[in-house]
């Protein structure tokens, strides 16, 4: 592959990692209307679930997260190779990020603990059947432990968002408001306030929002830097600048 | 226009005129360090608790002051005088220098620690987390204060690995040390990939050997030998 986008080199698992970071910060401001439109609809199924059970909310929310990596995938891929577009480009292209194991990574996969760095091979690569069992073996060989490390950090920084914000709200709500939403009884024994898991929704919503692309992009950069590794992408522009200089050397 | 390459490495120039290529490190790995130190330092306070309990109230006294030194003070010392890294920092490869790779001494470090109280609001590090994405250095608010990075102590990954035996032959042209390095890389790495991708990576450099795939993938191997052969 050819890119001028980012610097292809052979790095660690966690440099490959921040390298994804660094990429999905790139193309942050194209990210967050994709991901905030995608939640749209999410948030309108978790409302609806909440009619019947509040904390559905939350486990909607959680359930339909790899639908949202999807168009950012898109992005993030297409943005290597300097062909991405805004918002609307994303939509008219949305047949090709649609599908590809979609329906299986939000059941049989929703719990593959790189989901990140699964995508990649899942939504890009398109094999099928055998032939992808094989490939993401193959490339998750001493990935694998970084991708599920990431995974759970990933999770853990999504609590700490949620977290902060309830704190934040804490302490720049009036207290009436607190009352008001029944705050103090939330974490009486007897019965959790429905207003507690409505709130939680909205904050895990937040917190998804601000994470997911982060994730998405730390595992697309342990996905590129084990393609790196297995077919030497790295060394492919040198190897063309050699052969070109020495076909113009006189003979 | 034309977007500048993303790259994880960072060229510093240190006072004494040095180039210098600094790694810094990114959230995830930062969070697992300082979940270790957390564990350390809570399994010091704990320790302790049990030993002072036995003295009474001055043993009271004595774990506050304790918890002092070990809330505020932990990371200073380790960070000026064991190279830069609390053990959960080691543990993972990381270590504090100040931005032009100098090692980080006390007033760098005493401010970006006291500052760990700003970037752990709201929450857990809500603040630091948020600092970290908003520049292309992974720094949080204390490191910005302090003008200091964490970087990885030790990020070559590329270990020289034997080249399987063959033949060896001079390249026909001389070559440029990182080109001769190209060559060297790719016989090292090589072995690891699938034929089919060899032939390909060879291909390319069909016009210098005169010959396609395979063929041309050993003939690259020859001249990597040849060229290590030199080296030696």
């Amino acid at each position: 592959m050819q890119t001028d986008r980012i610097a292809l080199r052979l790095r660690g698992n966690s440099e490959a990692m921040d390298l994804g970071l660094q990429l999905a910060r790139a193309n942050w401001l194209q990210m967050l209307p994709v991901i905030s439109l995608g939640m749209i609809p999410i948030a309108l199924l978790a409302a609806l679930a909440a009619q019947w059970h509040a904390p559905l909310a939350l486990l909607v929310i959680w359930l339909f997260k790899p639908s949202l990596d999807r168009p950012l995938l898109h992005l993030l891929s297409r943005d290597l190779l300097g062909m991405a577009g805004g918002t609307g480009w994303l939509w008219r292209q949305r047949a090709q990020w649609w599908p590809g194991l979609h329906l299986t990574s939000l059941t049989l996969f929703r719990f593959h603990p790189a989901r990140s760095f699964t995508l990649p091979i899942w939504q890009l690569e398109g094999q099928t059947g055998q032939a992808r069992r094989q490939r993401t073996r193959a490339l998750g060989y001493g990935s694998a432990g970084s991708g599920l490390g990431l995974t759970l950090m990933a999770s853990l920084f999504e609590l700490v968002v949620v977290i902060s914000l309830f704190a934040l709200f804490g302490w720049l709500l009036p207290a009436s408001i607190w009352e008001g939403l029944g705050a103090p009884g939330w974490f009486d024994p007897a019965g959790v306030h429905d207003h507690f898991w409505l709130s939680l929704a909205a904050a895990y919503a937040v917190a998804v929002l601000l994470v997911e692309p982060f994730y998405l992009g730390a595992g697309f950069g342990l996905y590129l830097n084990q393609r790196c590794r297995l077919e030497c992408w790295d060394l492919e522009p040198a190897l063309h600048r050699l052969a070109e200089r020495a076909k113009a050397r006189p003979a | 226009m034309e977007a500048s390459s993303v790259d994880t490495r960072l060229a510093v120039e240190t006072p004494d005129g040095i180039e210098l290529d600094l790694i810094p490190a990114g959230p995830v790995l930062r969070a697992a360090a300082w979940l270790i130190d957390s564990v350390i330092r809570a399994g010091m306070l704990i320790g302790l608790g049990f030993v002072l309990s036995a003295l009474g109230a001055a043993g009271i006294a004595l774990l506050i002051l304790a918890w002092f030194l070990i809330n505020w003070w932990y990371p200073v010392l380790f960070e000026v005088l064991a190279g830069g890294a609390t053990p959960g920092k080691k543990a993972f490869g990381l270590r504090v220098v100040n931005e032009d790779g100098t090692p980080v001494g006390w007033g760098a470090s005493i401010v970006r620690n006291l500052l760990r109280q700003v970037d752990f609001l709201p929450f857990g590090y809500g603040a630091g987390l948020l600092a970290m994405h908003c520049n292309s250095r992974f720094q949080r608010l204390g490191d910005l204060a302090a003008a200091t990075l964490v970087v990885y102590r030790d990020w070559s990954v590329t270990s020289a690995r034997a080249l399987p035996p063959g033949p060896a032959e001079p390249p026909p042209l001389p070559l440029a040390p990182a080109e001769q390095q190209i060559l060297l890389t790719f016989a090292e790495r090589g072995s690891a990939l699938n034929p089919e991708r060899i032939g390909e990576l060879a291909g390319i450099m069909t016009p210098v050997t005169g010959l396609t795939g395979v063929d041309s993938a050993e003939r690259l191997l020859a001249w990597a030998r040849w060229l290590k052969g030199q080296a030696r």
